[in-house]
């Protein structure tokens, strides 16, 4: 970013955190500067009316199906996008369009409505090119939206900080249907969402510190949550994030679209990473392994941590696969199943780690068996999910940027 | 998921294939062109996908094997990871061809040349040319759209358009430091040739057809 450009996006983001000064926690105080813009009663398209938007706005959409791809440029920083109703402000891209909201500008908000049958995502937080060499978005969130049957994420934070997901709902992706991506620190937060028949419920890849998933329900995947440190992508190596008082159910979904090389029958996949707590989670009903930590491709598992998580019915429990054969630091502890009779690869797995967080100690080359994937399904075919709650007071809620600590902030 | 397709291949193709960094003497490495659209980015997120959806393909690829320049015709089936292969030496003099066939996870490699027995090799994509050649093919199409915001990460320029055997291309050009080249038929969405000079002596790929293909492996040989 040059230094006047770096002048600009400071100054947006001071105007839009000033026309939210009175946002507080509760999120219902008067907003004081921002417009609204009304979709389609002053603008007739959602692109008009962000192309309008100057930060602190609403941009307020009336109940209607709209076949837009709506991109927000970077200098449309601290708006508000949000639908009158959820299930009835319907974005859709009829399997032609790329991206539902395509969002490049720091502090902006989505709530209360749906995007659907986009070829890509949903929606996209993500930097725009001009920012690429470092510099990350600043300032995400997405709350009350539904994101169903598009071709690869439904909601999507790649490249941003400071962000929250809260009361999604996510189904039908043959990705993933909530990913946190590329940040160190992340700074986000991801809670009281849902995810089923997706490839992937939730899914982070080198998502790095101050990354937390809380209270989500991760259910009828192919699997449930997959945490990844990838070289191939940026942020690369994985570090710190948490994964807390999730249920992670049932992630055995045959009729889930399927990824490329993608997993089937397990709950959660730590896959490379390090210092990752996984814990008070109830996990349960799958048919491959119900929390699995394993080398990736590009790098060792270490340092993690699984524990006071609560597992029934997986046909493995706990596994822990290392290239070494060493545990690399990683330790279970303190998980409970019905009758104290966890099932782990290798047997004995709190036995051997559950003492020795950070020390490396011999565990073997012990493996899962690997479940074939079953078939793709398309899901350009899949039905419509039932209808969602609606954000409080869609109406008359003052508009509430993505500014400052979004992740701090009481959702809904 | 764990790839990315295009964004994978443009972004690990060094990591992939031995000797990063070489250039390729008809090509220049300074960004050319204009920066990609929207749907150009687009256009190149679903060529990967349109790949595997037609199912395989008929191909050449030019390589260098021990510092020689080498040609390999064949054919692969995207959907079940099978290929086959004839990889020959530009100058006949340096040797006969040899065969191999490949699955996702195995490289079978003829024992000599006309031979009818095949070794079985372990891939290794960054030391033996020949695996990095079919590395590189085994990332030329996806089940999944590729993912734009890695693509346009990677800041894609469109080059120009030209002919290949007369068939219309748009080129682009993308990657971090814009060395890999790609020529998608014009209209299509499906590749017909990609070009990267991150390896040793530069690799190019030509997809002759785009049409369902089955490989048969050699008796004894399924992995």
């Amino acid at each position: 970013m040059t230094p006047s450009r770096g002048r600009v996006r400071a100054a947006a983001l001071v105007v839009a955190a000033l026309a939210c000064a009175a946002c507080g926690s509760s999120g219902h105080k008067q907003a004081g500067h921002g417009r609204v813009l009304r979709v389609p009663g002053s603008y007739k398209t959602i692109q008009a009316a962000v192309g309008a938007a100057r930060p602190g706005d609403l941009v307020l959409i009336a109940a209607g199906v709209y076949h837009e791809t709506v991109t927000v440029a970077d200098e449309h920083t601290g708006i508000v996008i949000r639908g009158l109703d959820r299930n009835h402000v319907v974005l859709d891209g009829q399997n032609q369009l790329g991206d539902g909201l395509d969002i490049h500008a720091d502090g902006v908000a989505v709530e209360n409505l749906t995007v659907r049958r986009y070829l890509v995502n949903g929606v996209v937080w993500s930097p725009s090119s001009e920012y690429r060499g470092g510099e990350q978005l600043q300032g995400w969130r997405g709350s009350y939206i539904t994101a169903y049957d598009n071709g690869l994420y439904g909601v999507y934070a790649f490249g941003a900080e400071h962000g929250r997901f809260d009361h999604v709902y996510a189904s039908g992706q043959p990705d993933s249907g909530v990913y946190v991506g590329d940040c160190n620190p992340c700074h986000a937060l991801v809670r009281d969402s849902v995810a089923e028949h997706n490839q992937v419920g939730y899914e982070a890849t080198n998502a790095s510190g101050d990354a937390s998933v809380l209270d989500n329900v991760w259910t009828r995947n192919r699997v449930g949550v997959e945490i990844d440190s990838l070289r191939k992508e940026p942020g690369f190596p994985q570090q710190g994030s948490t994964l807390t008082s999730n249920r992670i159910v049932d992630n055995n979904d045959r009729g889930a679209p399927r990824a490329e090389q993608g997993g089937f029958g397990a709950g959660v996949a730590v896959n490379g990473g390090s210092a990752n707590d996984v814990a008070d989670n109830l996990v349960s009903g799958h048919s491959e392994v119900g929390i699995v930590v394993l080398d990736s491709p590009d790098s060792a598992a270490t340092n993690n941590t699984v524990r006071a998580n609560r597992l029934e019915a997986n046909a493995t429990d706990l596994a822990l696969e290392t290239q070494s054969g060493l545990s690399q630091g990683n330790c279970f502890s303190a998980n409970q199943a019905p009758g104290g009779g966890l099932r782990s690869v290798p047997s004995r797995l709190h036995a051997l780690t559950g003492n020795s967080c950070g020390h490396s100690l011999t565990i073997g080359h012990e493996r899962l068996r690997l479940l074939p994937a079953p078939p793709q399904v398309s899901y350009q075919t899949l039905p419509a999910p039932p209808p969602q709650p609606n954000m409080p007071a869609a109406a008359t809620a003052p508009a509430q940027p993505a500014v400052g600590a979004p992740e701090r902030e009481t959702a809904g | 998921m764990s790839r990315r397709a295009f964004s994978a291949l443009v972004l690990l193709v060094c990591g992939l294939l031995a000797g990063c960094g070489s250039q390729h003497p008809k090509l220049k490495s300074n960004a050319t062109g204009t920066p990609a659209t929207d749907a150009q980015v687009l256009t190149l997120a679903r060529v990967l996908e349109s790949d595997f959806e037609h199912g395989g393909a008929r191909f050449t690829a030019n390589l260098q094997v021990n510092g020689q320049p080498a040609q390999a015709t064949g054919r692969v089936d995207f959907r079940s990871g099978r290929g086959t292969a004839l990889v020959s030496p530009t100058d006949p003099g340096l040797g006969p061809p040899r065969r191999f066939y490949w699955t996702r996870s195995t490289v079978l490699a003829q024992a000599a040349p006309g031979s009818r027995q095949y070794q079985r090799q372990v891939p290794d994509e960054q030391g033996n040319p020949v695996h990095g050649m079919i590395g590189f093919i085994n990332l030329l199409s996806a089940e999944t759209i590729d993912n734009t915001a890695n693509i346009a990460a990677a800041a894609p320029r469109l080059i120009g358009h030209t002919t290949i055997s007369g068939a219309p291309v748009d080129e682009f050009r993308y990657g971090l430091s814009g060395d890999t080249t790609l020529w998608i038929l014009t209209g299509s969405e499906l590749l017909r040739q990609v070009y990267t000079t991150r390896v040793t002596g530069g690799l190019t790929i030509d997809l002759l057809t785009h049409e369902p293909v089955k490989i048969d492996l050699p008796p004894a040989a399924h992995a």
